[in-house]
């Protein structure tokens, strides 16, 4: 089910009133009915796939109070393994079987040999990177002595299955999400206006700005690039870096706000990404939980800065990323690359500090430069992110860097206006933003009301070849 | 209550109340609207009997854009007796919304009514009736059906065939329906076909969602299937031959020319555009233009006269009240055009019934 369908409407409008109403009779009965929502949610994927994250939820369940009660530290790590194994694994055999029955094959070709091999048909599930890592976070939190097995099957189902952020997170953890399943959430009416305004947001951000760049640049630009000239392929590029945030921050803002008004805060998941001025500074803004998921469990867990080679750390836990996101070679040197970047940034940082020198102060335009800069860097690496496999990211790079079709530039007035419109939307200061909420709050409802319908229209009229979210097939 | 709860109770009525005003609109300029639905007064019926889909039988549907009087068989024409007379010469126009009168506002404009007219005149000794065999949504198959279960079975001497653009649609259903094969999602709820909200704002919005580039999910003319396409058009047409129904084909118009300049091309467009969302407006001219293609090469393969209509009507919102359907005065050029093309054989059937 989608957030941008007519079925997801009647869907949340239901679940609304539902939970609203059995709030008032018990708390549990709203756990309850939101647990059997969620998994309808779900289903309306493909019901087969709802089978899966119960499995995942039992052995998460079922071997978290193991850890936590088990005395020596052997037996915990047993268990833990045991808990991570079958999760890893079902992750493993949906998203990567092809990718190394693919690469395995390429390999012998290249030694002449043949294998008779064939490439599985395996539907890749829906979110199944992020319930699983929200999952497998819980047994490690509970393992590293940060949060308690939960009592409840329901509470623990709810955290994993929990409709607005299962299919493209964020991805929750267990110490955040549980609590608030354990105390009564408040009925707070501007929490439930704030998350209107939240499900407004981002469904403004997917339908009216990243739909409307796919289509009119993007899209084409990586179909067929050498059609076009470098500066209408360089302004996809852009464009594209534009379309993934508005994409993912829109499907988080809706998932966010759905949370919200239901009774639950989600993680915020993005902070202006596009305003880093290092690599480093861009990670801790861009799907922040989970390049903090990666560096907690994963960074820290190999030893982070203080144990092994930090550099070789940091390229490994990149590397991690990039083939979280899919399952090729383009998103292992998209971890490289950017893993390679963070090392570069870190050693001229411990460098600077060996030789005693003072962190480097940039003037306001040397500043706007240096983001400039970090956002063409980013943005170079989206073509491997885009383009599908590295073939084509190296067809895009070199029909940028040729200069026969100088003057074909496709741009149209609603591709451009949309372009800039998403660059303001990005850049906008925060004060502006806290204002805009405030004063969405403060109008009354006979102006509020019309909004709403306003912006169920702009999608209807934006929506008829909407995409999926980008972030779904992850 | 809570200020939010009201809210969204309020946006909820807004959208109840503005779908509600759209169907009284549809009610009062076109004569349907869910309200007549749920009177269970529907424009459409399906004849069980003949397992095809008419118009209902003897209804008058008033509304501002027309006034459409259907007979007792669920054509909009007027009525025919079962029992054809001796003088009598029956001509069928058989085709789609265009043909049923789309934009027609009266029986009496229709352009069966005008052929019927006009030939009348060229033969005053018979009497000419026109079957207006048009129903809005019919593909080939229909037509086939139409022809094979109700117009042969009432004696039609003559057939003009238009096929329309409905076959085409097919392409676009289909990428819809092979994509969604794959997971096995439960069932999902989607908007009601009679939902006018979304269909008009889409409708009037088609511009937002062009593009100077062709989009990636826009099918390529070149690389389809027109397997199922041509194997419906020879059942027609070989069915014609098989009855000795001698027939008129005529390709079909449309408003858009690639002479016309972009912009105008476009604004012409909007219709198709919105009916066949799988094709931009290159995409449209290159598969209506193979396909009027085929239409044209199998009529002239089993020995049909053919009208190329693209050649003998003109583009632009003169001829056309939309994409594809005809104006009043592109409906009355069709119908001289028919009028003349057909004169000669409608003389040589009255020949061969005098001599006989």
């Amino acid at each position: 089910m989608a957030f941008q369908s007519y079925h997801f409407l009647i869907f949340f409008i239901c679940v609304f009133f539902g939970t609203h109403i059995l709030a008032k009779i018990s708390h549990s009965l709203k756990k309850d009915f939101l647990l059997l929502a969620s998994y309808y949610f779900y289903s309306c994927w493909d019901w087969r796939f709802s089978g899966l994250i119960f499995s995942i939820t039992v052995i998460n369940y079922i071997i978290g109070p193991l850890i936590y009660r088990a005395k020596e530290k052997r037996i915990k790590v047993l268990w833990l393994w045991l808990s991570l194994a079958p999760s890893l694994l079902i992750l493993a055999y949906f998203k990567y079987t092809n990718f190394f029955i693919g690469s395995f094959i390429d390999l012998l070709a290249v030694f002449d040999l043949q294998a008779n091999l064939h490439l599985l048909n395996i539907i890749l599930p829906v979110g199944i990177s992020f319930y699983t890592f929200q999952s497998i976070s819980y047994t490690l939190d509970i393992y590293r002595g940060r949060t308690t097995p939960v009592h409840s099957f329901r509470d623990f189902a709810l955290f994993v299955a929990f409709f607005p952020q299962l299919v493209a997170g964020p991805i929750v953890r267990a110490s955040h999400f549980l609590p608030q399943l354990d105390q009564e959430p408040a009925q707070d009416d501007n929490a439930i206006e704030s998350g209107f305004a939240l499900i407004m947001r981002g469904f403004i951000k997917k339908v009216i700005i990243a739909d409307v760049l796919a289509l009119h640049i993007v899209d084409p630009a990586f179909a067929q690039p050498s059609d076009y000239s470098p500066i209408f392929l360089l302004v996809a590029l852009y464009s594209y870096s534009y379309q993934v945030y508005m994409d993912f921050s829109g499907y988080t803002d809706i998932a966010r706000g759905a949370a919200k008004s239901l009774g639950y805060e989600l993680q915020i998941n993005f902070n202006r990404p596009y305003k880093s001025q290092s690599i480093s500074e861009f990670w801790q803004r861009w799907h922040i939980s989970m390049s903090s998921f990666f560096r907690d469990y994963l960074y820290f867990g190999l030893g982070g800065s203080k144990y092994g080679n930090v550099y070789v750390n940091l390229v490994i836990t990149f590397v991690a990323i990039g083939i979280w996101h899919g399952a090729g070679w383009n998103f292992v040197v998209y971890g490289l690359c950017h893993g390679g970047f963070v090392g570069c940034e870190r050693w001229a940082r411990t460098r600077r500090k060996r030789l005693g020198l003072p962190e480097k102060v940039l003037s306001p335009s040397r500043r706007v430069l240096k983001i400039f800069f970090i956002f063409n860097l980013v943005s170079l690496t989206r073509i491997l992110f885009r383009g599908g496999s590295l073939s084509a990211a190296v067809e895009y790079l070199d029909s940028i860097l040729s200069f026969d079709r100088l003057w074909i530039i496709p741009l149209d007035v609603i591709g451009v206006t949309v372009l800039i419109v998403a660059i303001i939307f990005h850049y906008v200061p925060d004060f502006w933003t806290f204002r805009w909420k405030d004063l969405y709050l403060k109008i009354p409802t006979y102006v509020q009301a019309p909004l709403i319908v306003l912006v169920v229209y702009l999608m209807v009229a934006f929506s008829s070849k909407s995409a999926p979210f980008i972030y779904f097939q992850f | 209550m809570k200020k939010s709860i009201i809210t969204l109770i309020l946006a909820i009525l807004l959208l109840i109340v503005g779908e509600l005003l759209l169907q009284v609109r549809a009610q009062i300029r076109f004569g349907h609207s869910i309200f007549k639905v749920a009177q269970g007064k529907s424009t459409y019926w399906f004849n069980p009997d003949l397992g095809i889909k008419l118009l209902c039988p003897n209804v008058t549907i008033e509304s501002e854009k027309s006034n459409l009087k259907t007979n007792s068989l669920g054509l909009r024409c007027h009525e025919i007796s079962d029992t054809k007379a001796d003088n009598e010469i029956r001509i069928a126009v058989v085709g789609a919304s265009t043909i049923m009168g789309a934009y027609t506002k009266d029986n009496e404009q229709l352009l069966s009514s005008r052929l019927e007219n006009s030939l009348q005149k060229s033969f005053p000794d018979f009497k000419i009736t026109v079957i207006n065999a048009g129903i809005a949504g019919y593909c080939l198959q229909d037509e086939w059906l139409i022809i094979e279960k109700l117009l042969i079975p009432l004696g039609v001497d003559y057939l003009v065939v238009y096929t329309g653009f409905n076959d085409i649609g097919k392409y676009c259903r289909s990428a819809v329906e092979a994509e969604g094969n794959i997971p096995k999602p439960l069932m999902q709820v989607s908007a009601p076909k009679w939902l006018l909200t979304v269909e008009l704002i889409t409708k009037n919005t088609v511009f937002l969602r062009d593009s100077n580039t062709r989009g990636v999910d826009m099918k390529d003319p070149g690389k389809l299937d027109t397997g199922d396409y041509s194997n419906s058009l020879r059942t027609l047409l070989k069915g014609i031959v098989d009855n000795k129904i001698p027939a008129l084909i005529i390709t079909n118009a449309r408003s858009f020319r690639r002479e016309m300049p972009l912009s105008l091309q476009l604004e012409l467009s909007e219709t198709a555009r919105y009916y066949l969302e799988c094709f931009d407006i290159n995409g449209l001219h290159d598969v209506f233009d193979s396909h009027n293609q085929i239409i044209a090469d199998m009529a002239t393969e089993y020995g049909f006269n053919v009208i190329p209509l693209m050649d003998y009507l003109p583009g632009g919102s003169e001829y056309f009240a939309d994409a594809t359907h005809f104006s009043v005065k592109g409906t009355e050029t069709v119908s001289m055009l028919i009028d003349k093309k057909i004169t000669p054989e409608i003389k040589e059937i009255i020949l061969s019934r005098t001599n006989n």
